[in-house]
């Protein structure tokens, strides 16, 4: 072996020998704490909203509804409760169906969600698995209560879409934690309801990310579809290099064992 | 005998991944298309197609998947068709293999994310071949057909329920619908002027640009602009908004992003079928690379 060569070999353990202990940095950052939070159910008194709607204007319901008695009042993930309501906003403003429905939805979206923003810790993970349960039961209910599917389904969407967005979010503000059990729990879960959260990963992460997850078949077909042949060069001649290494090894072995 | 084999086996392996042609020739009328490539302008370079829509002979398609590539969904589509052009369109999230925004194609939803700050643009293919686009900032989405009130504005961004109704629209409508980054509308540009200072990927990049509007004439284009040169995307926005605007004299209706990206597939037919390799230097052709598709054809 000339000096070139073996300068160049050992140029290549050097890069290869730095590449894996960026990958066991990454890794040994990653938070893997899976404690998540079970469901937390909380049951409030019952609150008659009966006499706030009096005043009511049945020409004008999506204004002079009172939305944020109806959702201190409301017992929120309780399905008798929310039936209830609706059916009485019914009685009030009787033939108004599907604008009365749309209030309900209102609240329990658009409203609720300016609530929440003033006072939830989304940066606690926690918080959004408490949404994501919460919205689990409405997705449920649109099975019980066939004649309101629409309010359930709509309501179970709207949280979900919010908690992927605010996964982004996090995921902008806290790029480090990417691969945290519990951030990709919450990313999966979002996934798997097809609303699947944008996570920026530079190239590098997207590797060690895709070793983490076994995906080796996919890193392989990118690797043939998606490079240049230049890289190409490089990663054979890097496999090439670690293969020859191991032969030249195992060579050394066999004359030592023969002695 | 074998090494022959072996070598035959080999050879139309090779071969066969790269095949991207429909399986029969794609041929077009040339008083609908105009394709040109490297046309100066203030010092800039574009190539560009231009595909008139009058007499509704020019039609657009658009396909998306999450996971699989759209290749096979593509070669069933474009076998017998005559295809003018395909790019990749929509963005895609991480992994590379997973659609980033809200998508629905033919009615079935695969994305329902919607983005509520970025991506301004929903995009609406029709089955007829046209194409539609929202400006969601705007929430005033009115919709036609399938018991919807032409009169009724839907706020798809800030009212869950108009959310809701649009989904169940799209499924008996068998529409198809993606969200992308909106540039210019209405004739003006409306991507932020400091989009490219704010941008998280600040790599420059080829841009690919989709563009409606109607000419002096009054007849409906729709253009693909391509910018080889790389720059980020409000300043690639801005130059070839000005030329099609300006050179062009095309009043834009809207104006979108074809996402480059990591898929950057980008095919362009002439009208005798034959590949116009001037116009897609640098890109990919191959759709097995790509998880969404915006295909423009001549029926």
């Amino acid at each position: 072996m000339n000096s070139t060569f073996l300068k160049f070999f050992v140029f290549l353990l050097t890069c290869i020998s730095v590449f894996f202990i960026l990958i066991v940095y990454k890794i040994s950052k990653i938070n893997y704490d899976s404690d998540v939070q079970e469901e937390v159910v909380t049951m409030t008194n019952s609150f008659d909203i009966k006499p706030y709607l009096n005043s009511l204007k049945t020409t004008n319901i999506n204004e002079s509804f009172p939305f944020n008695i109806f959702i201190d009042s409301l017992e929120l993930s309780d399905l008798n409760s929310i039936k209830n309501v609706t059916a009485l906003l019914d009685s009030f403003v009787p033939n108004n169906r599907y604008e009365n429905t749309k209030v309900i939805v209102r609240a329990l979206t658009e409203k609720l969600e300016a609530k929440f923003n003033q006072t939830a810790q989304f940066e606690n993970l926690d918080t959004l698995f408490n949404i994501i349960h919460w919205a689990n039961r409405f997705q449920n209910y649109q099975y019980f209560d066939t004649e309101n599917s629409i309010l359930y389904t709509v309501v179970y969407k709207h949280w979900i879409n919010f908690v992927a967005n605010r996964l982004e979010l996090y995921n902008q503000k806290y790029p480090e934690h990417k691969f945290d059990t519990k951030f990709q729990l919450l990313i999966h879960t979002c996934a798997s309801k097809k609303f699947t959260p944008a996570v920026n990963m530079s190239k590098q992460e997207k590797v060690v990310y895709n070793i983490s997850q076994n995906k080796i078949a996919y890193l392989i077909n990118r690797l043939i579809l998606n490079t240049s042949l230049l890289l190409k060069f490089l990663i054979i001649t890097f496999i090439t290099v670690t293969l020859f290494s191991y032969y030249i090894t195992a060579l050394q072995l066999i004359k030592l064992f023969k002695k | 005998m074998k090494l022959t084999l072996a070598f035959i086996f080999f050879f139309n392996l090779f071969f066969s991944i790269k095949t991207e042609k429909p399986s029969t020739i794609s041929t077009y009328d040339p008083n609908y298309v105009e394709i040109r490539y490297d046309q100066p302008y203030k010092n800039d370079y574009y190539d560009f197609i231009v595909m008139r829509r009058e007499g509704n002979k020019v039609k657009a398609k658009y396909f998306a998947q999450n996971y699989l590539n759209i290749g096979n969904k593509y070669r069933n589509f474009a076998s017998g068709k005559n295809v003018i052009l395909y790019a990749a369109a929509g963005y895609l999230g991480d992994g590379y293999n997973n659609l980033k925004n809200f998508t629905i194609e033919n009615g079935v939803v695969i994305q329902e994310k919607l983005d509520n700050s970025k991506f301004d643009a929903l995009v609406i293919i029709y089955a007829t071949g046209g194409i539609a686009v929202s400006n969601l900032r705007n929430g005033d989405l009115k919709l036609q057909g399938s018991g919807a009130d032409p009169s009724r504005k839907l706020d798809l961004r800030n009212d869950a329920f108009d959310k809701q109704f649009f989904i169940d629209w799209c499924k008996k409508e068998s529409a198809t619908v993606f969200q992308t980054h909106l540039l210019a509308f209405n004739n003006q540009l409306s991507i932020p002027s400091d989009a490219d200072v704010k941008a998280i990927n600040k790599d420059p990049r080829e841009r690919r640009f989709l563009i409606v509007g109607k000419d002096k004439a009054g007849i409906l284009k729709h253009v693909v602009i391509n910018r080889r040169e790389t720059s980020g995307l409000r300043a690639g926005a801005e130059k070839c908004f000005d030329y099609v605007k300006n050179y062009l004299g095309i009043t834009v209706s809207f104006m979108i992003n074809l996402d480059t990206g990591a898929q950057n597939v980008f095919n362009v037919y002439n009208s005798d079928g034959t590949v116009n390799s001037d116009i897609t230097k640098g890109s990919e052709s191959s759709v097995d690379k790509s998880y969404n598709l915006l295909v423009y054809y001549y029926e």
